[in-house]
């Protein structure tokens, strides 16, 4: 218990009732636990412990684990314990520590690794008369829209025929699962996916997931990611087992761009998107 | 015990020197570290009495799996208790819900990070935070169990700062975390968890974009003291306005002082979530005109022209915590799409 206002005084009976049954439990091994004073005004309880009929030191509880059993038990009883001072033998104060402290020491890995990964980027699209492009765009950019609107006819004018299917991010439960099964469908009803637009980063997070969507599909697939977030886009990517994803790089600017810029910049990535969707006009 | 499986890794036995090592290594939040030699982690396990190789849940970005045995490397690494080990993996358990959107929560340029609600009797045995000072400030093992959540988001999700992970500023949370309690003795409500479905002891994870503090001083009145905080919810920036997300949420925890008053005046929290709901709002012209153009698209601007924070009233969560001074209410908003997650907290 943390706040003071809260606090009831702690029962010294309780402490040595506890402080007794964490004795008996020690006491298999030889060892025991003193109450030296339970001060019932701070609720600070100082307690010593005894090796003196301990055959075998290394069988005790080690002294932080010993600690946290003894805090946990206690605090469990008398929530409103203060501090806890424990006299372990076995814990030598630093300052006039004789120990030799070793050089190295050896310790456990904290990571866990994502799996080796697919590094092929998927097919080519091939040529595209005839193809059925889907574009996945977003709520969040309005230069998204107008990069697309550029593409569009561009497209159509190589012989494809294009859909667009827009994400929401954030539905949830059956409005989720529907929005979901949409974009399931519209996956499946078309030959080649171009996915976007990462440029922030859960924005890059869902534009790569929906497009890993369609990749692990077999279907060509393109995310449109803007320059920042082309290293965010790799990674995920390769956390997700596939880091050949194909990315296309846009300018890192581009939703604070006067609209025709936008649309400039857009005509001009046209050419790299073909490339990069491994289309051939 | 079973085995195991993590590899050892050679590292200077030096405090200095480890935690240089640990930096360089990417397991480090800039604050010293608890070398999680083989002996801590078993002694954790041990009184756990989990198998280490449990799967508690797979966590985005890196969709590794989060094991018994890496939960308890992280917890000792941040110095949190082995008693925490429940805690902490029905942590892992709600973030997990595809429902929270962890993949994105750990992707964005928002400053959000997990909360922790604390509820039941364990709030005692861990010494988790929920009166003066819980969100920051008060001594226990809220700050030390926050940080093993941090840590394994770091070393087993794979968020990383500047690469998985573009949050532009962050927050001191996205170190040691947001543990705190609800003070369940002077609610006058059933404990937020049990309200949610999970009674006993639980904990929500919340996406919260920080902590912002709402003073009110004059209120003799529940309604008016709930209207004043109601209304200090909307902002402008806030992520709740952002059109593109089609969810958010905020937490509202008030002080135990004012328990009293609001329950005399509420005795059901749907009420005061109402209450809430419908205050937290702003006129819609206050936006700039593109603003209000796709207010009125997407359907939000009120009968009497106002913009409301949340979507609906259940999305105002709301709790009692916080010390006797009382006189202030602590708001957490969400960064929106993460939609809180309470799980129970089993041995």
């Amino acid at each position: 218990m943390l706040d003071t206002e809260l606090k009831e005084p702690i029962s010294r009976a309780v402490v040595a009732e506890v402080v007794a049954e964490l004795s008996a439990m020690l006491g298999g091994d030889g060892g025991s636990l003193e109450l030296i004073a339970a001060d019932t005004a701070t609720g600070t309880v100082s307690l010593k412990l005894s090796l003196d009929s301990v055959d075998c030191a290394d069988c005790v509880l080690p002294p932080d684990r010993l600690r946290d059993v003894v805090e946990t038990r206690l605090r469990t009883a008398v929530p409103a314990l203060g501090s806890l001072l424990l006299d372990d033998p076995r814990v030598t104060p630093a300052a006039t520590s004789k120990v030799t402290v070793p050089h190295t020491l050896s310790v456990l890995d904290p990571t866990a690794g994502a799996v080796p990964g697919d590094d092929d980027p998927g097919p080519d699209l091939g040529p595209l008369a005839g193809k059925r492009i889907g574009l996945r765009v977003d709520v969040l950019w309005a230069a998204y829209d107008q990069t697309v609107a550029e593409w569009i006819p561009e497209l159509e004018r190589a012989g494809a025929i294009v859909t667009t299917w827009r994400r929401a991010q954030g539905l949830k439960g059956p409005e989720g699962e529907r929005h979901q099964a949409e974009y399931d469908a519209f996956v499946g009803g078309v030959d080649a996916i171009i996915s976007g637009l990462a440029n922030c980063g859960s924005c890059t997070s869902w534009s790569v997931k929906d497009g890993l969507n369609a990749l692990n599909r077999g279907l060509p697939t393109v995310v449109a990611v803007t320059e920042h977030f082309v290293g965010l886009a790799r990674t995920l990517a390769t956390d997700a087992g596939r880091p050949g994803l194909r990315l296309l790089q846009l300018d890192s600017s581009l939703n604070v761009l006067p609209e025709d810029q936008v649309r400039a910049a857009a005509r001009e990535a046209f050419p790299r998107l073909l490339d990069t969707l491994g289309a051939v006009v | 015990m079973a085995v195991l499986q993590s590899p050892a890794v050679d590292v200077p036995a030096d405090q200095e020197d480890f935690d240089a090592c640990a930096r360089e290594r990417g397991w480090s939040d800039g604050l010293p570290l608890i070398p999680p030699t083989a002996e801590r982690v078993e002694g954790y396990l041990q009184q756990w009495g989990v198998d280490p190789a449990e799967i508690i849940a797979a966590l985005p970005p890196s969709n590794a799996p989060v094991t018994a045995e890496k939960l308890a490397i992280n917890a000792v690494m941040a110095g949190a208790p082995a008693s925490a080990l429940p805690l902490l993996r029905a942590a892992v358990e709600a973030v997990a819900d595809p429902r929270y959107e962890l993949h994105a929560l750990n992707a964005t340029t928002g400053s959000v990070t997990t909360a922790l609600i604390v509820n039941g009797e364990q709030r005692h045995a861990l010494g988790i935070p929920f009166g003066a000072g819980c969100l920051g400030g008060a001594d226990g093992r809220g700050v030390a169990i926050g940080r093993a959540l941090q840590l394994v988001m770091r070393n087993v999700a794979g968020q990383r700062i500047g690469v998985t992970s573009q949050s532009t500023f962050g927050q001191p949370a996205r170190t040691v975390g947001i543990v705190f309690g609800e003070w369940e003795e002077r609610s006058p409500w059933a404990p937020l968890a049990e309200r949610r479905g999970v009674p006993g002891d639980a904990v929500t994870a919340f996406g919260t974009m920080g902590t912002v503090n709402i003073c009110e001083t004059m209120a003799t009145d529940a309604d008016t003291l709930l209207q004043f905080i109601g209304r200090s919810l909307a902002y402008h920036g806030a992520n709740g306005y952002l059109l593109q997300l089609s969810f958010a949420e905020v937490v509202v925890a008030l002080n135990p002082v004012w328990a009293p008053m609001i329950g005399k005046a509420y005795p059901d929290p749907a009420d005061v979530q109402q209450l809430l709901w419908e205050s937290a709002s702003i006129p819609v012209t206050e936006w700039p005109r593109q603003y209000q153009d796709l207010y009125e698209q997407h359907g939000r601007i009120t009968s009497d022209g106002r913009v409301r924070l949340a979507r609906r009233p259940e999305d105002v969560i709301v709790m009692f915590a916080g010390g006797l001074g009382g006189l202030h209410a602590a708001a957490l908003h969400s960064w929106g799409t993460t939609m809180a997650q309470t799980r129970p907290v089993r041995p």
